[in-house]
């Protein structure tokens, strides 16, 4: 991986930002965000530092590969953003060196901030995170197999090894809270919030499988539904504002008995077989949410019958495998080839009991449009898109699939 | 993205020995296949050239990131295995390295520096080169070449300079 550290102070950094200024920040999903510099949550984390500020935030970008020059054109090109970056006048890059080259190249007519000085390659670690082993050679550091750790780094070449402190911005502008109540306990939210983010704020956790937040809501795993008071039916939390004065609940007897029975019928059309499944384990990408619910809601096995024909399982790609029989029909992976990697390589296919997620024109894989991006796979909440882990062994280099455990 | 070179065969087997090493190989399947010198079919290349040529190359493992260390978690080596061959870049061999020290580490690649790529054009550009590579900054080569065919024409409309702190 890419090893970058933050350069600038956030004062340097409202230094180069005019007051008029139309910013979009533009984050990478891949290396920094694992830096600790780049991701959504950072992204939003800069975005309510600088609206305190009273800066101008636009939008939000987030792409799986920023130093993938064709992804970078085709996120400004994109239907749904490019009048967004049309408007835009500042462009902040949280990204490597690399993806910022990139980002200015491709917004060559707009100011392109940098936050970032990359210093050369390294690991990530489970027990100290992210490590520089391979220096470029004006950093003045040695090659270490051992590697240099953040607060090292920092210290030796006068970088900042975390990035911005909310703290460093003024206070949240209480103008644009509302009041709400949630659970019968009063609470506040920002205009603009869904109730999904406004439990998530109030530390209310809302069960969800097709939401996640860099994503766009689609209400469509319906585990999210919630009364709101004065509504005649039930609310999906994902894709409702908040409003002055909303009255919410988001648990009761009958809203966990309808969560469970959905969790049933997904496992009527799940092939439930934790025990072969990198997704039953924490990995990099994430764990398997719809087996961490089942578990919540003491699910132990389903009431319906398995409904769903079995499919093939493509190992096509070099990079991951797609299990149709573990496809909950959640759309994540398909919003995140659309929205993350701007690819549009993924859809539903068919109807009813045989809808399933296809790439290309229905192909595999490796005959589709996929650049091996990963951002299906980090989206999905299930073991139907995994990371390829291969043993290849014997005369014919036979491979056979490694389960992460 | 990291830009790597295969070494030449000759220089790979010049440090193992072909009475006394086990060998794994342990492959990664982003950058370095991107760059061409790396990934499954790369991986399958070297192990039936060195099993032809009389190594004892037992098996193995192709990740999807090698320099992250929850996948390195993954490799089951077997007992008699003696020696990795790192089918990464620097950064993955490091991690190989350091959580396997009591193993022969044969490296394979050259790290040249970062790129940026186009998978459009099936391009990719040296945008931050290590110092012993520098005269290859804003060098293109087709994605997968392995650092062959250099273009004569830039194709990706990016200016590249050298970096210092």
């Amino acid at each position: 991986m890419i090893i970058s550290l933050r350069d600038i102070s956030y004062e340097d950094l409202k230094n180069k930002l005019n007051k008029d200024d139309k910013i979009v920040l533009w984050s990478c999903n891949t290396c920094i965000k694992f830096c600790g510099i780049g991701g959504y949550d950072n992204m939003v984390l800069l975005e309510n530092m600088l609206r305190a500020d009273g800066y101008n935030i636009i939008g939000k970008e987030l792409i799986s590969i920023a130093c993938m020059y064709s992804l970078a054109e085709q996120h400004k090109k994109s239907i749904d953003k490019k009048n967004m970056f049309q408007e835009a006048t500042a462009i902040i890059c949280l990204t490597c060196e690399d993806g910022f080259e990139t980002a200015e190249s491709v917004f060559n007519d707009k100011k392109v901030i940098k936050v970032v000085k990359t210093i050369g390659v390294g690991n990530f670690t489970m027990d100290r995170g992210p490590i520089l082993t391979a220096p470029f050679e004006w950093t003045g550091l040695e090659q270490n197999n051992q590697g240099y750790s953040f607060p090292e780094l920092a210290e030796k070449l006068h970088l900042y090894p975390t990035f911005f402190d909310r703290k460093e911005a003024a206070e949240d502008n209480t103008d644009e809270n509302i009041s709400l109540t949630i659970n019968n306990k009063k609470c506040t939210a920002r205009i603009g919030m869904t109730i999904m983010q406004a439990c998530e704020a109030n530390s209310i956790k809302v069960p969800h499988l097709c939401y996640e937040a860099d994503l766009t809501p689609d209400a469509n795993c319906r585990l999210c539904l919630c009364k709101v008071k004065g509504e005649k039916e039930l609310v999906p939390s994902c894709a409702t504002p908040v409003r002055e004065n909303m009255e919410i609940i988001t648990q009761d007897d009958e809203l966990e008995h309808a969560r469970k029975i959905l969790l049933e019928l997904a496992l009527a059309s799940h092939e439930h077989n934790c025990l072969t499944c990198s997704k039953g384990n924490p990995c990099i990408a994430g764990n398997c949410e719809l087996q961490s619910l089942v578990r919540d809601y003491d699910i132990k096995e389903t009431r319906f019958q398995q409904n769903k024909e079995k499919l093939p399982v493509d190992t096509s790609s070099p990079v991951l495998v797609y299990d149709p029989n573990k496809c909950v029909s959640c759309g994540r992976c398909v919003r995140a080839c659309k929205e993350v990697a701007c690819q549009n390589n993924l859809s539903f296919v068919n109807r009813g009991s045989k809808t399933c997620v296809a790439a290309g024109a229905n192909k595999l894989f490796n005959q589709s449009a996929c650049v091996t991006c990963l951002a299906c796979v980090f989206a999905c909440p299930t073991g139907a898109i995994t990371e390829k882990i291969s043993h290849f062994e014997g005369d014919d280099w036979l491979e056979t699939n490694v389960y992460q455990s | 993205m990291i830009f790597s070179n295969s070494l030449e065969y000759e220089k790979i087997t010049s440090n193992l020995d072909k009475k006394n090493d086990i060998i794994t190989i342990i492959g990664c399947n982003t950058c370095i296949r991107v760059s061409g010198a790396g990934g499954p079919d790369k991986m399958k290349e070297l192990a039936m050239k060195l099993k032809h040529d009389g190594y004892n190359v037992k098996d193995g493992f192709m990740l999807p990131i090698t320099c992250m260390e929850p996948y390195l978690f993954t490799v089951k080596l077997k007992p008699e295995v003696n020696t990795i061959v790192s089918l990464a870049c620097t950064a993955g061999t490091s991690n190989i390295k350091r959580n396997f020290p009591d193993y022969k580490i044969v490296e394979t690649v050259d790290n040249i520096g970062l790129i940026i790529a186009d998978t459009n054009k099936g391009v990719l550009k040296i945008a931050m080169p290590y110092k012993k590579h520098e005269s290859k900054l804003g060098a293109e080569y087709p994605l997968g070449s392995d650092g062959k065919n250099r273009m004569s024409k830039e194709q990706i409309p990016v200016k590249v300079e050298l970096k210092t702190l």
